[in-house]
């Protein structure tokens, strides 16, 4: 009796080589133009950028849920002075159902800050102090209310569209990897759980799958199987090892010239350093009592979010190309008591994202690591009613919103665009998660419509040949 | 493996680290684990399952790192190997005499734990001991049946055990392999308010009674001050059941750490180390043979051969010096193979079909 290993080892000669000459001469006898045949590359070398690069680094924090920008960072005294009135013109809504034209000003006050005198709410103190390394971009627009279809927008490129790879994969796809211990791709998630639309949110999409984040879980194991069961720790493991790559030695030997051979011989070596490097790398007993304070890991309300900030700032240290924080239930998405609500998801992100820059500046890191902060949408400045203004919450708001990027060659000490008296729609140089994403592409080095990778027979690019530009006001 | 076609799917669910893997153990083909956009399989993902969000039509193959963590602690690959080892065992076909006999050499094998039954002499303080000869379930006793005709409800098992009557108390033996200082400490427990209670002795074959407690329905501990032990002396923790054996079932675990000459510390923890009839390492090339012809479906070549019969000798004699690089419930033989298995597992010849 054949075995099932013998069988395939036969088709490559036998039937199925039958099968393919076949296929092969009905191509050319129907004279197809010829396929688009960019070969793409499988492996994660570090690669030169098409320019000088900026960033060579980012950390994204990504809020979920859509934080209320005239909450926070867009004051609207139109809007102040004719709260608890109708707008008068007409709303994008996102709960139809709900709808209700009154105006709601911020109960929040704003001030000028540093010495760009941005102004920012009295809910973002910590922020407030580096708004002179920060660039806030007021005129965010996606067009779209639904968090998922916004939240694909930034991260793949098209609204709603599932199955494209993520903004970190087509990054580490263009320039691999700096750190040959660590993943290239970082994911550092919520101990609450997965964000909304969970895997997607770092998909590889249509790229092999090197090219997907990989998680960085909340509690041990930090990364998974990074430690071995504790009857294989040590000598043990080593021997094991051994045996195995003198297997993979002699099969190599007679498959000369196959590099997945060797890349996977490479592999386990580079795993076998993972086991340490990485627990390094997640070892916060090694940070100064003023550093882990300066996070905020000495407070209850901000040692969870600012725990991941400094595990981000020490990824990127040891050469992680990208990494990216998300929350798991939405906590910026306040349909209802936005005032408490906001409040509390500020307490708890505000000291830590704030740190995380002025960390970065100090060790000299900020020139070259692009820190960004926003969420997929905002949030709109009518009310959304149950009953008591202590109640009251906003719905959706995609047409204009605020996200803020530092650092990695971006202008700090800036705000840029706009939107409209009552902070509904961007009004002035509009920025859409495409313009982000070429923009970001620039920083570090790289031209969005040049990055390539075959899908479908064409050359697909983040942005899917869809209006795009460079935010060229935004950059040093 | 299943080939039952079709049906509902195999349902997946987190595990205790949060990694998605399919609930419970279970042999279909992976073409009908269920597919939940948001929670992909860990173990498929990690191999370049294509994001089922659209369509694929082309799988690449990635090489990563992680990929090489998760073939080298992961859980699913190690259940695997256990599996394969143990499926070796079983189909293993004995070999032929002049192939073994260019082998190198396996150390037989062997454990610091034996169990038995007899008696504690007052007079020489020592105690008398004679193996039990029945491996029944999960237990040592006299004969096939419980109570045994001569040796009565005499019965070792890993936590603990039953003595005989007055004559045939229960034994559990530890050896020392090397010299060294030898610390003990432990449990002993009876859980009945019938009967009266048991009797636990620690006796060193060359130092003579080192403690003793009485316990009759409660727990006492069983510590011993650091002893000096020699290659070869034993350590007996022996139970006798006073005067009568009326509901003298009893729990004793003991952990034993000897710091040798050159600064080592063994540990040997009588629960996790306990074990039945030993395998007989002998049997470790016809294993290993059949290993490589499930796995690779070809016999090993000769060098092949050698080398996992190297690698095996290698790791009797390291499980030796590390007795807790074999997990509980398997033994230094058994778990030789299942690592020479694993390695077999995530090979290049056993990942890549040419």
């Amino acid at each position: 009796m054949i075995s099932r290993r013998d069988f395939l080892n036969q088709q490559a000669m036998g039937v199925g080589g039958v099968a393919l000459a076949w296929l092969l001469q009905q191509e050319q006898a129907q004279a197809k133009p010829a396929a688009v045949k960019a070969t793409p590359h499988n492996d994660l070398n570090a690669r030169q950028p098409h320019f000088a690069p900026r960033a060579t680094a980012m950390i994204s924090l990504f809020q979920h849920g859509g934080p209320s920008h005239v909450d926070l960072t867009d004051p609207k005294p139109e809007l102040t002075r004719l709260s608890g009135t109708d707008y008068s013109g007409d709303i994008h809504f996102s709960f139809v159902n709900e709808a209700s034209k009154k105006l709601l000003g911020s109960p929040f006050a704003f001030q000028k800050h540093g010495e760009c005198g941005t102004e920012l709410s009295e809910l973002l103190p910590h922020t407030a102090r580096i708004v002179d390394d920060m660039c806030l971009i007021r005129s965010m627009h996606t067009g779209a209310n639904g968090h998922e279809v916004s939240i694909r927008y930034f991260h793949g490129g098209i609204p709603g569209v599932l199955g494209r790879p993520t903004l970190g994969s087509w990054l580490v796809y263009g320039l691999g990897s700096e750190s040959q211990n660590l993943p290239a791709y970082m994911v550092l998630s919520d101990p609450g759980g997965l964000p909304v639309d969970g895997a997607t949110n770092w998909s590889n999409g249509y790229m092999p799958a090197m090219f997907q984040g990989t998680v960085l879980r909340p509690r041990e194991p930090r990364i998974l199987n990074l430690q071995p069961p504790a009857h294989l720790a040590g000598d043990i493991q080593r021997q094991n090892l051994d045996l195995l790559q003198t297997l993979n030695a002699r099969f190599s030997e007679t498959h000369p010239g196959e590099s997945e051979l060797e890349a996977r011989i490479a592999s386990y070596e580079l795993a076998a350093r993972m086991q340490t490097s990485a627990t390094e790398a997640l070892d916060l007993s090694q940070e100064t009592e003023a550093t882990q304070k300066l996070y905020g890991l000495d407070q209850k309300e901000t040692r969870e979010y600012g725990t991941r900030c400094l595990i981000a700032r020490r990824l990127v240290e040891r050469g992680v190309r990208f990494v990216q924080l998300f929350h798991n239930s939405q906590p910026w998405d306040n349909h209802s008591s936005l005032k408490s609500g906001l409040t509390s998801i500020c307490k708890k992100t505000d000291q830590p994202a704030a740190a995380l820059v002025a960390d970065l500046k100090q060790r000299g890191l900020l020139d070259t690591t692009l820190v960004h902060w926003g969420g997929e949408i905002g949030r709109l400045p009518v009310t959304q009613d149950h009953g008591s203004p202590e109640k009251a919450g906003r719905d959706h708001n995609g047409q204009g919103f605020s996200i803020w990027l530092a650092g990695g060659g971006v202008r700090g000490g800036m705000t840029f665009g706009a939107t409209d008296e009552f902070g509904h729609r961007a009004v002035e140089n509009v920025v859409t998660p495409n313009d982000f994403q070429a923009t970001v592409m620039r920083l570090f080095g790289l031209d969005y419509e040049q990055l390539t990778y075959p899908h479908n027979s064409r050359l697909d690019t983040i942005t899917h040949a869809r209006p795009a530009h460079v935010v060229e006001d935004i950059l040093i | 493996m299943s080939v039952e076609v079709g049906g509902s799917p195999v349902a997946i669910k987190e595990d205790a680290a949060g990694q998605v893997i399919v609930d419970g153990t279970q042999s279909r083909r992976s073409l009908y684990i269920q597919v939940r956009r948001s929670q992909p399989v860990a173990m498929l993902q990690m191999f370049d399952a294509p994001v089922m969000d659209i369509n694929c039509e082309s799988r690449p193959a990635s090489t990563v790192a992680t990929q090489s963590l998760m073939l080298l602690n992961g859980e699913f690959v190690l259940a695997q190997a256990e599996q394969l080892a143990d499926r070796a065992i079983r189909e293993a076909t004995p070999l032929d005499a002049k192939l073994i006999a260019g082998l190198p050499p396996i150390p037989a094998s062997t454990s610091s734990w034996s169990y038995g039954y007899g008696q504690f002499d007052e007079g020489s303080q020592r105690t008398v001991f004679h193996p039990l000869s029945h491996w029944s379930e999960n237990r040592w006793q006299g004969g096939s049946s419980l109570p045994d005709a001569s040796i009565g409800w005499a019965m070792v098992n890993s936590s603990g055990g039953h003595p005989g009557n007055a004559a045939h108390a229960s034994i559990r033996r530890w050896t020392a392999s090397t010299s060294g200082e030898l610390s003990i400490s432990g449990k002993i427990s009876h859980g009945s308010p019938n009967g009266d209670g048991v009797r636990g002795r620690i006796v060193s074959s060359h130092q003579g009674l080192l403690g003793e407690w009485q316990v009759q329905n409660q727990s006492v501990a069983t510590t011993t001050s650091p002893v000096s032990v020699q290659a070869g002396e034993t350590i007996d923790l022996i139970v006798d059941c006073v005067a009568n054996e009326n509901s003298d079932s009893y729990g004793w675990t003991a952990e034993l750490s000897l710091k040798t000459a050159d600064g080592q510390l063994r540990t040997f923890d009588s629960q996790k180390q306990f074990h039945g009839p030993l395998p007989d390492a002998r049997e470790l090339p016809a294993q290993v043979s059949q290993a490589w012809k499930l796995a690779l479906c070809r016999e090993p070549e000769g060098a092949e051969l050698e080398l996992a019969v190297s690698f095996v000798a290698q790791q009797l004699a390291e499980f030796e010096v590390t007795p807790q690089g074999i997990p509980e419930g398997s033994t230094a033989v058994r778990q030789a193979l299942v690592n020479v298995c694993q390695m077999l597992l995530t090979s290049n010849e056993f990942l890549y079909v040419d």
